[in-house]
C-alpha cells in the first residue's frame, strides 16, 4: 500500500461504480429544457432537438419558456430547481456572459447557482444597411460615418443586447460614432430600416440570404474565420480590417449546481450527438444562420471566462448598467 | 387590368395547392381545433400554436402551415364565442366583444349577436385576404411610409378616442385612460434600460402582461359583479334559427358599421406592431363616435360588435403582408407561423413569393378556406352556443375562472400572473363601483408602450425638434383629428346645458 493509486482504489471503484449507476438512470422522468424565447428560432430549433433527445433517452422531453427580463427569469426557475439534470436551461450571451456585468444584482447567483455544460451553437453576426446607404463595403461605410456618423442611426433590441453591444463595439474599432436607436418590436425595426430612419445593424446572415437579393439590405462583412458558404461574396471582418472584432451570440446549455458530472456529461454527449447529425445541420441549422459547436462543460466553462473579462469592460466603457 | 390577370393567377395557382383533399383536411382540422381552444376563456392561438408546431414536423409543408393557419383563424374566431356568451373574453382582442355582445346575449339576442359576429368576420377576412391578394405590395409601400413620427401621431389619435369613448364624464375617461398609461410604463424603458415600477421582481420587467390584465378587469370583474346580485336567472330566448338572425333594422345598423370596421382594420394590419387589440378597440370608439344614439353602446349596439369584428379579421389578412412578403412578423402569432416555416427549410421573406408561389398562393387561399370553413362549423354552433346561456351563471363561476387562470397561466408559465388576475379583477370591480369605463383604461395600456416609445424614438432621430410632428403630412392630419376631437369633447362637455342634450342622458 506504498503506491497512492493504490490506496485510492476503494475510492475509484466506489466512484466507478456510482457513475455509471447515475448515466444509466438518467433520466429518471420527463426532461424540461427551460429558455426564455417562446416563438423565437430558439424555440423551433429546440422543439427539434427535444423531439430528437426524446427518441434517445426513451423519456418525454419538453419544452418549457419563462419570457423576459433578459433570460434572468428563465435562467432563475432552472438554478432553483433539483440538481437531477432533468431541468436544463438554455440560454444565449445574455445569461452566460453579459447580466452579470449589466445587472447590479441578480436573483440567483450567476457564478456558482449553474454548471454551463456544453455551447451548442454560435451565430456569427454581420454587419447590414439598409440597400439604399450609398455604401457598398465596409471602408465606405466607415468614410460615411466619419462625416455623418452623429446624424446616423442604428437600431438595436434594447440597451445591453447583442445588437447594442456588439455593433459598439464594431464603432469603437472603427473610431466612430453613431446614435443607437432601440426597438422592442422586431417588426418595427425593419420597417424602419425599409423606411431609411434606420441605417444599419447587426445581424446574423439570415437577414442577408432574406433581404440581399431584392436589393432592401446589404451586408457588408461577417463574423468567422471563413466566409459563410450562403453568402460567399460577404467577407470575413479579418478580410475587411477588423481582425481583432467578435460579435456571434452564443447558445449554451447549464444545469443547476450539484447535479452529477456523469449527468451532466450525457446531457453534453445526447445534445452534441444530435445537433452534429448531418441532416440536422442541413435543415435546421444552416437556415437558421447558426453553427453547430458542441463544445464540453470544460472548453464551455474556459470560452466563458475568456469572454467576461473583455465584456466587462466593454459594458463598463459604454456606462450601461441595468437594475434588477 | 394587370392586376386582375395576375389576380387570376395567383387564384388559380392557389387553388391548385389549397383544394388538395389533404390540404383541405388539414384546414379543417385546424379551424375545429382553433374553434374549440378559443372558447375556453385565456387560451388562444398563440398557446394552440405552440402546443402544435411539434406535430406539425411530420406534414408536409403546405399542410402543415395551412393547418397552423386555420388553427390561427378558429382560435380567433371562439375567443368572441366566449366573449359574447360568458362576458369572459377568450383572449385580449376579443375583450372588445365583451362591451356589446354579452350584454346581447343577456337580452336574449345572444344568437344574433352569434350570427352577427360570424358574418361580420367572414366579411373582414375575405376583405383582408382580397387585399392581401391585389394589394400586398402597395400595402407594404403605404405601410412604409410609416416612420415612428407617423405611429407617434397615430397612438396620439387613439389615445384621444380612447378618452372621449367613455360611458361617464369625459373627466372619468380621460383619467382612465391616464392610469392605463401609467400601468403601461411599468417595466423597462428600452431607451435606457431603467427598471420602472418593478419593486425588483423580474416578473415585472417586461411590463404587466396584458392578457392577465384583460382577463382581470373582464373576466374576473364579471364573476364578482354577477355573483354579487341576488339571483341571476338564467336567459330565456327562442333556439330557432330564424330567430338567430339579425332583423332588418339591426341588419341596417350593421353593415356599415362593418365597412368601417374592416377599413380600419385592413390598415392597421398592414402596420407592424399595432397588434394587440389596439385596432379592434379603436374600430369601437369610431363607431361610438360617428352613431346617432351612442347611449346605446355597452347596453348591445350591434354596430359595436359589427365593426370590431370585421376589424379584426380584416387585420389578421393585411397583417399577413408585413408576415409573408418581408418576414416581419406582425405579432406572437405570426412569429410562431414564420417559426414552422423555417423548420420547414423556407426562409420567410421576399423570395417565398418568387421561389415558392404555390405555397405562398396556397396558403393564402386557404386562408379563405377556412374562413368558409369557419362560417360553415358555427352557423349551426349557434342553437347549441345559445343552449349555454341556460345554465345558471353561477354554476358556470369556477370554470370560468379555472380555464381564465389556465389560460393566463399557459402564455407565459408565470404564477405571479395570476396573482396579476385576482388584482385586476379586484380593481375592475372598483372602477364598476367608481362608473369608470375600463375601455379607455385598456387602451392606455395597449397604446401607452408604443406611443411612448415612438415618441421618444421621433425626438431622439430629430433631436429633441417637436416640429416633425407638423410638418410631416400623415402626421398632421392625425395631428389636426386628435385637437378637433379634444375642442368637441370640452365643448360638448362644458356648452350651455340644453334641453335635448339632458334628454339625452
Amino acid at each position: 500500500m506504498r503506491n497512492p493509486i493504490t490506496r485510492l482504489a476503494p475510492l475509484a471503484m466506489a466512484a466507478a461504480f456510482a457513475a455509471p449507476v447515475m448515466a444509466q438512470d438518467y433520466p429518471s422522468g420527463p426532461v424540461t429544457l427551460i429558455h426564455a424565447y417562446p416563438g423565437g428560432p430558439m424555440d423551433a430549433v429546440m422543439h427539434v432537438v427535444a423531439e430528437h433527445l426524446s427518441d434517445r433517452w426513451g423519456q418525454p422531453v419538453v419544452i418549457d419558456t419563462r419570457p423576459g427580463a433578459n433570460e434572468i427569469i428563465a435562467a432563475d426557475t432552472v438554478a432553483k430547481a433539483d440538481p437531477d439534470g432533468q431541468t436544463i436551461f438554455v440560454g444565449s450571451e445574455s445569461s452566460f456572459i453579459y447580466n452579470p456585468y449589466l445587472y447590479d444584482s441578480l436573483p440567483y447567483d450567476p457564478d456558482h447557482d449553474l454548471i454551463p455544460v456544453s455551447q451548442l451553437f454560435d451565430i456569427p453576426f454581420g454587419l447590414l444597411i439598409r440597400g439604399d446607404l450609398p455604401v457598398q463595403n465596409v471602408a465606405e461605410f466607415v468614410a460615411l460615418m466619419q462625416q455623418e456618423g452623429p446624424s446616423r442611426s442604428y437600431g438595436s433590441f434594447g440597451v445591453g443586447n447583442i445588437m447594442n453591444v456588439g455593433m459598439e463595439q464594431f464603432l469603437q474599432a472603427a473610431g466612430i460614432e453613431m446614435r443607437h436607436v432601440p426597438y422592442r418590436v422586431a417588426g418595427q425595426l425593419m420597417q424602419d430600416m425599409f423606411g431609411g430612419t434606420i441605417d444599419a445593424v447587426v445581424s446574423s446572415s439570415i437577414m442577408a440570404v432574406r433581404f440581399g437579393p431584392t436589393g432592401q439590405m446589404r451586408m457588408l462583412m461577417i463574423d468567422g474565420d471563413n466566409r459563410q458558404p450562403i453568402l460567399p461574396d460577404v467577407p470575413t471582418f479579418a478580410e475587411a480590417g477588423f481582425p481583432d472584432l467578435h460579435i456571434r451570440p452564443i447558445i449554451g446549455l447549464a444545469v443547476p449546481a450539484g447535479t452529477p458530472e456523469a449527468v451532466q456529461a450525457e446531457i453534453q454527449q445526447a445534445f452534441a450527438e444530435v445537433i452534429n447529425d448531418p441532416a440536422f445541420v442541413q435543415e435546421v441549422v444552416g437556415p437558421n444562420g447558426y453553427e453547430v459547436v458542441a463544445s464540453s462543460p470544460a472548453e464551455f466553462q474556459a470560452m466563458i471566462a475568456e469572454q467576461r473579462p473583455r465584456m466587462q469592460q466593454l459594458i463598463a466603457d459604454l456606462d450601461i448598467h441595468l437594475e434588477q | 387590368m394587370d392586376l386582375l390577370t395576375s389576380f387570376a393567377d395567383h387564384l388559380s395557382l392557389g387553388l391548385g395547392t389549397a383544394l388538395l383533399p389533404a390540404n383541405l383536411l388539414y384546414c379543417f382540422a385546424g379551424v375545429f381545433l382553433g374553434t374549440l381552444v378559443g372558447v375556453l376563456p385565456g387560451l388562444g392561438a398563440l398557446i394552440t400554436i405552440s402546443l402544435l408546431l411539434p406535430f406539425t414536423y411530420h406534414l408536409p409543408v403546405d399542410g402543415a402551415l395551412i393547418m397552423l393557419a386555420g388553427v390561427y383563424f378558429g382560435a380567433d374566431f371562439g375567443g368572441g364565442t366566449c366573449s359574447i356568451l360568458l362576458g369572459v373574453p377568450g383572449h385580449p382582442a376579443a375583450a372588445v366583444d365583451v362591451l356589446d355582445g354579452y350584454p346581447m346575449a343577456k337580452k336574449g339576442r345572444g344568437g344574433v349577436a352569434l350570427f352577427t359576429k360570424a358574418v361580420a368576420s367572414g366579411w373582414g377576412s375575405s376583405f383582408g385576404i382580397l387585399l392581401l391578394m391585389l394589394f400586398a405590395p402597395l400595402l407594404a409601400a403605404f405601410a412604409r411610409q410609416f416612420s415612428p413620427v407617423e405611429y407617434t401621431a397615430l397612438m396620439a389619435l387613439g389615445l384621444m378616442a380612447a378618452a372621449t369613448v367613455g360611458r361617464g364624464s369625459l373627466l372619468k375617461g380621460l383619467a382612465a385612460m391616464v392610469i392605463g398609461l401609467m400601468i403601461a410604463t411599468v417595466g423597462t424603458d428600452v431607451n435606457t434600460g431603467f427598471q420602472r415600477f418593478t419593486f425588483g421582481l423580474p416578473n415585472l420587467s417586461d411590463g404587466i402582461s396584458l392578457i392577465a390584465l384583460a382577463m382581470g378587469l373582464f373576466a374576473v370583474t364579471e364573476v364578482i359583479l354577477s355573483a354579487g346580485q341576488k339571483s341571476v336567472s338564467p336567459v330565456r330566448g327562442s333556439l330557432k334559427l330564424r330567430d338567430q338572425l339579425p332583423t332588418k333594422a339591426e341588419w341596417r345598423r350593421a353593415w356599415p358599421a362593418m365597412l368601417r370596421g374592416s377599413g380600419l382594420g385592413a390598415v392597421f394590419g398592414a402596420l407592424p406592431g399595432t397588434s394587440g387589440g389596439m385596432a379592434t378597440f379603436l374600430s369601437y370608439a369610431i363607431e361610438k363616435k360617428v352613431s346617432k344614439t351612442p347611449e346605446e353602446f355597452g347596453e348591445g349596439a350591434i354596430e359595436g360588435l359589427a365593426a370590431p369584428e370585421a376589424c379584426n379579421n380584416a387585420g389578421i389578412g393585411t397583417a399577413m403582408i408585413p408576415s409573408l412578403t418581408l418576414g416581419i412578423p406582425g405579432d406572437a402569432v405570426m412569429a410562431l407561423l414564420l417559426a414552422a416555416m423555417m423548420l420547414h427549410g423556407i426562409q420567410p421573406g421576399p423570395l417565398v413569393m418568387v421561389l415558392q408561389p404555390e405555397l405562398f398562393w396556397g396558403l393564402i387561399v386557404s386562408f379563405w378556406i377556412g374562413t368558409a370553413f369557419l362560417l360553415i362549423l358555427n352557423i349551426p354552433l349557434i342553437g347549441l352556443w345559445v343552449r349555454l346561456l341556460r345554465i345558471p351563471y353561477p354554476m358556470l363561476f369556477p370554470g370560468i375562472v379555472l380555464f381564465t387562470c389556465i389560460g393566463v397561466y399557459s402564455t407565459a408559465h408565470a404564477t405571479f400572473d395570476l396573482y396579476l388576475v385576482l388584482i385586476f379583477g379586484l380593481v375592475g370591480y372598483a372602477l364598476h363601483l367608481l362608473r369608470i369605463d375600463v375601455v379607455p383604461l385598456v387602451l392606455g395600456v395597449i397604446l401607452g408602450q408604443p406611443f411612448e416609445e415612438n415618441l421618444r424614438r421621433s425626438l431622439l432621430l430629430s433631436d429633441g425638434d417637436f416640429s416633425v410632428f407638423l410638418t410631416r403630412p400623415i402626421s398632421l392630419a392625425a395631428l389636426t383629428v386628435v385637437a378637433a376631437l379634444g375642442v368637441a369633447a370640452i365643448w360638448r362637455q362644458w356648452r350651455p346645458a340644453q334641453p335635448l342634450a339632458r334628454a339625452e342622458r
